[in-house]
């Protein structure tokens, strides 16, 4: 409760200040070229990863990427890029603001 | 990215395989210790392959030890692993570095001279003066002053209105225009001589030797006067002259024109159906875009776009539209009267168009004949006339006489 209180405030500060709300709130920001690329910043590392499943661990729950082929091109402790056929990107385990 | 990849190969990085049951904590570890992994592949149920930089690889024993996983080296690669081959070859990277450096310093002399548009100049004659000028095979490229080669050999070689000269690679090409020499001067010309075949009505000779008679059948080519002092005739009136001769000659001279008209003619008409094939042109090379129509008769249009213009307004980048448009044909009756009237008129104009060329012709008749065939009519028209058919020639000794 606290914590959604807090939340909340930060996301109020976001939009009067009109701050980028992944940095004030610390928000994964997931970028998707076509098919193909899938860039995720601000992550919290690796839960499960299979060519067809990777699943990524963000501030605020967790994101399965499901894909055919699914290569980790570059893994930064602030980005991963992911290659392949990307199919679907779940988000679960997802708090709230 | 790229500077990425340049940092990678410069440093140098090896492709490791990485078996253990907890891959997923080696790769978070390994990010944990601020170790950069890239191209992170699953090969197998207990198995991933990545590429890390050497610096990293050695940092990487207690990673490993702590998510209880194996490595291997599968490969290694870039400038580090390139250098230490190096070292441990010497004698090899010393030729090719020697080899390297022996092509760079030989591209920059001339090895070849071409010699483009020389047809009465002779060849040796421009070698020797691109040799005078300091363009041979062997010189430093850097040592020839290519604007100052092209005023010299100009003004070297009396027959060259232009020289061009460029040094592509280490060849050094010439390209040559010659000079176009004027006709010989008319006070050269001796003799006269009939232009056509006709029969002569009058002959004046102002100088030199007549070699004909009023009432004489002539053909062309043949001598109506002449000025050569050596061969004297009676027809000829006092000295000859040095120079040329001179006079009139008129005859009796007969056109002809014939024009002919079919009972039948052809018309085309488009259809309406079009279509378009394309092509793109890049330096001298073409590529064919899109197939011909299958169209029996067509009308082909071409449209060009041009990009890149280069020297003496060509251009190398060329997009060329061919359109076809669809055409039948229908044939159509003429009437008798009316294909006489067509083939007359057109001889008629051809007629006209022979007398235009020649002002001073005196026509004494005008006769027209009409034959008939099958599908067709022809129509001969003939003029008769007075003309002077005299014309000068170049010198007997010119001719090989």
């Amino acid at each position: 409760m606290t914590r959604g209180k807090w939340s909340g405030l930060g996301e109020r500060i976001a939009d009067f200040f009109e701050l980028p709300k992944e940095v004030v709130l610390d928000l994964p920001q997931v970028s998707l070229i076509g098919n193909g690329f899938l860039r995720i910043e601000n992550h919290r590392g690796i839960v499960e990863y299979l060519p067809d499943v990777i699943r990524v661990s963000a501030s605020r729950g967790e994101m399965t990427i499901r894909g055919r082929k699914l290569v980790i091109r570059s893994i930064l402790p602030e980005e991963i890029l992911v290659s392949g056929e990307i199919l679907s990107i779940e988000l679960s385990n997802w708090g709230e603001f | 990215m790229l500077l990425q990849r340049i940092r990678n190969y410069l440093q140098g990085y090896v492709l490791i395989l990485v078996r253990g049951p907890h891959l997923e904590r080696f790769v978070n570890l390994a990010l944990a210790h601020g170790l950069r992994l890239w191209d992170v592949c699953r090969v197998g149920p207990d198995m991933l392959s990545c590429k890390t930089g050497v610096r990293d690889f050695k940092h990487l024993r207690p990673v490993l030890s702590k998510a209880r996983c194996q490595v291997r080296v599968k490969r290694r690669a870039g400038l580090a692993f390139l250098t230490g081959r190096a070292l441990r070859r010497p004698v090899f990277f010393v030729g090719l570095t020697a080899l390297v450096c022996l092509l760079y310093v030989l591209s920059g002399f001339i090895w070849f001279v071409e010699i483009r548009g020389a047809r009465t100049v002779p060849r040796t004659e421009l070698g020797v003066a691109l040799r005078k000028v300091g363009v041979y095979p062997g010189r430093r490229k850097a040592a020839v002053n290519v604007r100052y080669a092209e005023e010299e050999l100009v003004r070297m070689v009396p027959d060259m209105a232009w020289a061009g000269l460029r040094i592509r690679g280490t060849v050094a090409i010439l390209d040559v225009v010659e000079k176009t020499m004027p006709p010989e001067a008319k006070s050269e010309v001796r003799d006269i001589v009939a232009a056509r075949d006709g029969i002569i009505e009058r002959i004046r000779v102002f100088k030199g030797y007549a070699r004909v008679v009023e009432g004489q059948t002539v053909h062309q080519g043949d001598l109506l006067i002449t000025a050569l002092p050596s061969e004297p005739d009676g027809a000829g009136r006092g000295a000859a002259p040095a120079g040329a001769a001179a006079g009139e000659v008129e005859a009796r001279v007969w056109y002809h024109a014939t024009s002919s008209a079919l009972f039948t003619t052809i018309e085309w008409h488009r259809t309406g159906r079009s279509a378009s094939s394309f092509r793109f042109r890049f330096g001298n090379k073409e590529f064919s875009l899109g197939r011909k129509p299958k169209f029996a008769s067509s009308v082909i249009s071409t449209h060009r776009r041009q990009w890149f213009p280069w020297r003496n307004g060509r251009h190398y980048v060329e997009w060329i539209r061919h359109r076809y448009d669809e055409v039948v044909q229908t044939k159509k009756m003429v009437g008798r009267a009316e294909a006489i009237r067509t083939a007359a008129a057109q001889a008629g104009q051809e007629i006209e168009k022979l007398l235009a060329r020649r002002p001073a012709i005196r026509v004494l008749s005008r006769r027209q004949n009409l034959k008939f065939d099958a599908d067709k009519v022809t129509v001969s028209v003939t003029i008769e006339a007075i003309e002077n058919i005299g014309v000068a020639t170049p010198p007997a000794g010119a001719q090989g006489r």
